[in-house]
């Protein structure tokens, strides 16, 4: 898991958001749901919030652009977790 | 007062110049940018108001030019304890087009940082003595110098860099504090109030700083801190359906904007670090401006803020404009609500994307509506008058040849300043080619020449433009008693506390 959590981050950090995503509940766990949007977006599969979010902090640059979002199928999963951004409260 | 001479002139240019390229953007308006698009209005500290871009006219400096962008809007002088921080976690920027291909070629980025201490008291009976956090943004006095700050709990201070090329991945090079060679520049306090800062125009000036800019020859000077709003328009009943009668006296009504204040962000760069191939018909120089602020994209908010040593919130990826402002008044009453938050976003070279805005604007027959009988939009589409005023530039005045149509304050600083105390805020219209639309100056009284112009001032047919001589204002000028002749050029802020 953390090594398709890790090739999900490094694909989206490259604004192609291939559609790694969607996770059920809690913990910001995910899984490779195929088809989502990346740039403009496709429609298709769906992108758990909380791991877009994650991938976003990981992609923090100066010298990027931001990632399209518009065609993404965005999922709420996280609602009820506390501990969702954890790891990234947590970062130094 | 009102004088339409030149206007025959400029119709005559519009004539022969009817360009409506591919990608156009937009024009014309009533009130500044103030909370003028619906996200905006929740991220107040980005929002930007005016960009003022003019060839200095402070005695001795009229081989630079001088913009200066403001920010966050509205601000009460008594807004305390806080006050009116710019964004730290932001990125402020002006960029100039000096190709004409409606593409930055120079950005002076304004990064704002944090400084804080916490100051405690020794507060309990001897023994027993607690050290206490104070409450309060300061809790002594403050200046005169910009180094008396040991009574202050927060400050800020930021960082200017010039990025030639492309804003995010051109060539970065810092801006240099001529003083000490640092690249770290202060703000000041906002003006809390007179037993706190006794002379705060003396603290205030403490914070212009001469600077270098790397590659570029000549001093300039740099300032950002707050000023007192320099913009006026009688705000509430221009969005009360334009209660007032727009054909009054320009000066009757209230300015609504009087008691406000405004962050402004100003810098002084000599003319011949700015201009590049952009250059009108006749060979003059001509440069594009506007102002933009960016936040990151990502935000997460921290339930325990003072668990872990973070503060309230997170921010993480690219930076994402949000902010976006060049011609007065674009946003507020020209763009669609339902793309305005989209215009904020935008970049010049896309704005094709907003052309019918322009070539068929709304706002002419929101007014035909709202006063019938009186004022009637001129029948004539697409608005090229519009397109050459707003989106391209006036012929042989800011004009560039091969120009890109695009929403951009347009400056051909080569045009003689007019000094302070003669300048018509009618600008161009009146004669007064040194002000709006050929950059803005403070005292350019912008909503009443885009109200005319709107109305068709530049159509000289009046079977098109019935309108097209009538005097429009909203019934408020700037006050020029409340401008500086010498840069920053706005005034110093109003005191939070007058006594």
């Amino acid at each position: 898991m953390s090594m398709i959590k890790t090739l999900c981050i490094s694909s989206l950090a490259g604004l192609l958001l291939t559609g790694c995503l969607s996770s059920g509940g809690g913990g910001g766990s995910s899984s490779i749901d195929q088809g989502g949007g990346g740039g403009d977006g496709g429609a298709g599969g769906s992108t758990s919030f909380t791991t877009l979010v994650k991938s976003m902090f990981a992609a923090t640059s100066n010298t990027t652009e931001p990632m399209a979002i518009n065609g993404l199928n965005i999922t709420f999963d996280d609602q009820e977790n506390e501990d969702a951004f954890s790891d990234l409260l947590s970062q130094p | 007062m009102d004088r339409f001479y030149t206007r025959s002139v400029l119709a005559k240019s519009l004539l022969v110049t009817a360009v409506i390229g591919a990608s156009l953007g937009s024009a014309i308006s009533f009130a500044s940018s103030h909370r003028e698009a619906p996200f905006i209005t929740e991220v107040p500290k980005v929002d930007g108001t005016d960009f003022y871009m003019f060839r200095s006219y402070e005695p001795g400096r009229e081989d630079t030019v001088t913009m200066i962008a403001n920010y966050l809007p509205l601000q009460d002088a008594y807004g305390g304890p806080n006050y009116f921080d710019l964004d730290g976690n932001a990125i402020y920027e002006i960029h100039i087009d000096n190709s004409g291909n409606a593409e930055e070629d120079i950005t002076f980025r304004f990064k704002m940082t944090d400084v804080k201490q916490d100051l405690q008291l020794d507060i309990g009976d001897a023994g027993s003595i607690e050290k206490v956090s104070v409450p309060l943004k300061n809790i002594g006095p403050i200046g005169p110098s910009a180094g008396d700050t040991g009574a202050v709990q927060v400050r800020q201070t930021y960082e200017l860099t010039v990025i030639r090329g492309d804003r995010r991945t051109g060539t970065a090079d810092s801006v240099m504090n001529a003083f000490d060679q640092s690249a770290t520049f202060n703000k000041p306090l906002d003006n809390i109030g007179n037993k706190s800062i006794n002379d705060y125009a003396a603290y205030a000036d403490d914070h212009i700083y001469s600077a270098i800019i790397p590659g570029c020859m000549g001093d300039a000077r740099v300032f950002v801190g707050q000023r007192q709003e320099a913009f006026a328009v009688n705000l509430g009943e221009i969005f009360d359906l334009v209660n007032t009668n727009p054909l009054g006296p320009r000066n009757a009504e209230t300015n609504d904007l009087a008691d406000k204040n405004v962050t402004s962000l100003a810098l002084e760069v000599p003319i011949s670090c700015l201009t590049g191939t952009a250059a009108t018909s006749n060979g003059q120089k001509v440069i594009g401006g506007w102002t933009t602020a960016s936040l990151r994209q990502a935000r997460v908010l921290n339930p325990q803020p003072m668990a872990n040593g973070k503060g309230a919130s997170i921010q993480g990826g690219a930076y994402t404009q949000v902010s976006r402002l060049g011609m007065p008044l674009v946003n507020e009453v020209v763009i669609g609500l339902k793309d305005k938050d989209a215009f904020n976003s935008s970049e010049p070279k896309d704005d094709g994307q907003f052309a019918t805005y322009v070539t068929h604007p709304a706002l002419p027959e929101l007014l035909e509506i709202l006063f019938a009988g009186t004022a009637v939009a001129p029948n004539m589409f697409p608005r090229t008058d519009l397109v050459t005023a707003f989106l391209t530039g006036i012929p042989t005045l800011n004009q560039t040849e091969g120009v890109k149509g695009s929403e951009m304050l347009r400056l051909n600083p080569e045009v003689a300043v007019t000094p302070s105390g003669l300048q018509s805020d009618l600008g161009v219209l009146d004669g007064d080619n040194a002000g709006f639309p050929n950059g803005r100056r403070p005292i350019d009284d912008v909503v009443d020449v885009s109200l005319r112009v709107a109305m068709g001032a530049l159509i000289d047919d009046q079977n098109v433009a019935p309108n097209n001589q009538a005097p429009f204002t909203d019934g408020v000028q700037v006050d020029p008693a409340n401008l500086q002749a010498s840069f920053p050029y706005l005034n110093t802020p109003l005191p939070g506390s007058p006594n």
